[in-house]
């Protein structure tokens, strides 16, 4: 199911237990309180609108404002209040919805029209399907021998640092932050007279592909942007995994992480800033990972 | 890095006294290993208070600077702590604004033992907020989910603040302080007084002279119409024509009363009965201190002993008026520190805001003279496209003026900070940096950056909100 199906299903489940006043608390309630989504005019609020750290659900609160300047500071489903035992229900709604979500993330393709957009040649991993490269991570990792070769054509001798895209878990994670994150660390880079290639997808593609990409390619530092694997805070995170010259084999504690890249994380362009400063550092230090004194 | 210890001091010389606090502030990482990090203050500790000491003074209205840099220079030997291995702190000058008057003289005399960030004045606002930041008041605040409000009552002025969740809501000042009224050492004869403590004696039906003898119940009467002032300014009784003429700058507004009260400052000590030797100063303090802890605000059931009294201004300047920037920031061959910079508050919030952003950059320049600091709160998560449009507006307007600092809420300014080096010529000092949230009037003082080059320390001076926000 894509998102926009979910929220339609949604919607309509809304409109259902409304028309039914099945949703309606029960005599002796108080009126909700004024931080929850209107329902006004029989016109439901986008649930993915609402910002879940700005919404308060317990009724009859002691002090609500101090419980909202908690939830502040986390994105934890607290203050959701109850109805009898069990969540109320657009609190259940919106569970699903973002459950729903990530799921969708991880099952399906980054949008052809938004890497068209972007620029961004299309290279896959031996994975044949989506199946295939969630249950086989191995094939995840690497290319066969043509793609490759075709990969590495497309980097000129004189670029030092690799730059690509890889859905990873999140294909929502690379149309969320792709647009905003490359030119931010592209920009950055050869302002500091670093030269970058020219920004490439991975399909089906793993973290390691990147040991793949450098393994023997004079260019010193490669960073992939890949989508983490969706949560119910949010199925748009990315993260950056960057190396020093990376090669296949190479220990994890090479690899110096970035995660949390997201509008509610860290915004793509500050973390892209921050890669900026991050890869100078890994050339100047010749070294990533563990090894990297930040 | 994971944590770095920074020695602080703080310096208040206020209308009496003079105090001298040192403490230990603590920057550390807060955030995971895979994230952008996230320098904090993560604790504030007082390692060392200074013994309080009468204000020496020259004239009435001049500090004898000298005087002042030789008794913080027993204070730092009595510490063991050399003047340079402070990082960071604030002198303020406090009280009566009259006194105030050779505040570059004190600050130079003591820039040797302050190194290079501190701060000469204060006004009444900023002194209000550190006092309640300092005696315990806006961290009860916090814990209590009440609302709390500290009044510091020193020699020459009350400095008011009123809290919620940890936050300044509210502040102003009034003229009425224990030394407003001094007497001889008979505790009877007067010796001196403000035009302040002539407006109350007036007020009280009392008359006031120098030389004559007031009685104690004459001088418990202008004490209990000083703590009613209070009680007015305190919401706890309706506002008399009095009360506004000994507003300080601005008024405290109206905002009904407080739950909670507490008191700091020298006068507060005769107020919770902390300190047997009330009687050396020979004034109006000793009375007032009892006059308060007879008033509404202890009949209430309302008032509160806050953690720390005399010192509360102190601990204030020295470990609480230090905030520091977010930890992904852009700056480039600037000499700090930055003293003293107005900040001209530029509306950019939304995408919406860009294309009126040059022309309100330019506009507070010319309000400010071509000197300030550019602040505005900046766009969550903006796109790319706007960082970079941000900037080519920004690095116009700017580009004649120095120093060129930015400063925004949003966690945008290395983006925008990059966007700007390219946008200016090569090398070209300046700063953006982000995490700070100011207020129109603010003023402040930008420290040499800490933790490795990640952080900049930020004296906020507010003058905003006196009058309500």
């Amino acid at each position: 199911m894509t998102e926009q199906e979910v929220r339609e299903v949604v919607e309509q489940l809304l409109k259902r237990l409304n028309a039914g006043d099945l949703g309606a608390p029960s005599a002796g309630t108080p009126a909700r309180t004024p931080a929850q989504p209107a329902e006004q005019g029989g016109v439901i609020a986008d649930l993915e609108q609402i910002d879940l750290r700005k919404q308060y659900l317990v009724e009859n609160a002691h002090d609500a404002a101090a419980f909202l300047a908690m939830k502040e500071r986390t994105p934890a489903r607290i203050g959701v209040g109850r109805a009898g035992a069990r969540y109320r229900t657009q609190t259940m709604l919106r569970f699903q919805a973002d459950h729903a979500f990530a799921q969708a993330s991880v099952f399906s393709d980054v949008p052809a029209e938004v890497l068209e957009s972007l620029h961004l040649p299309v290279y896959q991993t031996t994975c044949e399907s989506r199946e295939e490269f969630l249950t086989r991570p191995d094939k995840g990792r690497v290319f066969d021998a043509e793609t490759l070769g075709r990969i590495r054509a497309g980097i000129a001798p004189d670029v030092r640092v690799v730059l690509y895209v890889a859905d990873g878990l999140s294909s929502s994670a690379v149309t969320a932050n792709a647009a905003d994150i490359l030119p931010v660390i592209r920009k950055g880079l050869e302002g500091a007279g670093v030269k970058v290639n020219e920004p490439f997808f991975v399909r089906f593609g793993r973290v390691a592909t990147m040991d793949q990409i450098g393994d023997g390619l004079p260019a010193e530092v490669v960073c992939v942007l890949l989508g983490e694997r969706p949560g119910l805070v949010t199925a748009e995170s990315m993260s950056a995994y960057i190396a020093y010259k990376p090669t296949v084999g190479m220990a994890e504690s090479r690899r110096t992480v970035l995660a949390n890249i997201h509008r509610g994380g860290t915004p793509a362009v500050e973390a892209g800033a921050h890669i900026v400063d991050l890869i100078q550092l890994m050339l100047e230090k010749k070294r990533s990972g563990i090894d990297l004194p930040v | 890095m994971r944590e770095e210890r920074l020695l602080s001091v703080g310096i208040d010389i206020g209308t009496s006294t003079t105090q001298c606090v040192f403490s230990s502030i603590t920057l550390s990482n807060t955030a995971s290993a895979f994230s952008v990090p996230r320098i904090q203050i993560t604790e504030k500790r007082v390692l060392y208070r200074a013994p309080l000491r009468l204000t020496p003074l020259m004239s009435p209205d001049t500090i004898d600077a000298q005087a002042v840099e030789r008794i913080v220079s027993e204070d730092y030997a009595a510490a063991g702590i050399r003047p340079e291995q402070i990082r960071l702190g604030a002198v303020i000058i406090t009280g009566e604004t009259a006194r105030k008057q050779n505040a570059r003289a004190v600050a130079q005399a003591l820039s040797r033992l302050t190194g290079d960030f501190v701060v000469a004045t204060a006004g009444p606002a900023l002194e209000s907020i550190l006092a309640g930041r300092g005696s315990g008041a806006a961290e009860l605040s916090r814990t209590s989910g009440k609302r709390v409000m500290n009044l510091d009552i020193g020699g020459g002025t009350a400095n008011m603040a009123v809290f919620e969740r940890g936050e300044p809501i509210a502040n102003g000042c009034l003229d009425i302080g224990g030394r407003l009224l001094r007497f001889e050492d008979d505790d009877r004869t007067v010796l001196s007084f403000s035009p302040a403590m002539r407006r109350i004696a007036r007020d009280a039906g009392v008359p006031l002279a120098e030389g004559t003898r007031l009685s104690g119940e004459e001088t418990d009467r202008l004490a209990v119409r000083m703590a009613e002032v209070l009680e007015e300014a305190a919401g706890l009784k309706p506002r008399t024509p009095l009360h506004d003429a000994l507003c300080v700058e601005a008024c405290l507004p109206d905002i009904g009363p407080s739950d909670i009260y507490t008191f700091s400052g020298g006068v507060s000590e005769c107020i919770y009965g902390t300190d047997a030797d009330t009687a050396r100063f020979h004034d109006v303090g000793a009375a007032l201190g009892r006059a308060v802890a007879s008033s509404r605000f202890f009949a209430s059931g309302r008032a509160a002993q806050p953690a720390e009294r005399s010192y509360a201004t102190v601990i204030g300047a020295g470990a609480y008026s230090v905030a520091v920037s977010g930890s992904t920031i852009c700056y480039q061959e600037l000499t700090f520190p930055l003293p003293s910079l107005p900040t001209g508050k530029v509306p950019f919030a939304v995408p919406e805001d860009l294309p009126g952003l040059e022309a309100a950059v330019r506009e507070q320049y010319r309000i400010f003279d071509g000197e300030c600091a550019i602040c505005m709160d900046g766009v969550q998560a903006p796109s790319y496209a706007l960082v970079e449009q941000a900037a080519q507006a920004l690095a116009r307007a700017m580009a004649p003026h120095w120093p060129k600092v930015v400063i925004l809420r949003e966690d945008m300014a290395k983006a925008l900070g990059q966007a700007l080096r390219r946008a200016w010529p090569e090398n070209t000092p300046f700063l953006c940096m982000d995490g700070i949230s100011l207020t129109y009037g603010d003023t402040v003082d930008i420290g040499a950056p800490l933790s490795g080059g990640r952080v900049i320390p930020v004296i906020v001076k507010t003058l905003a909100f006196a009058a309500g926000r």
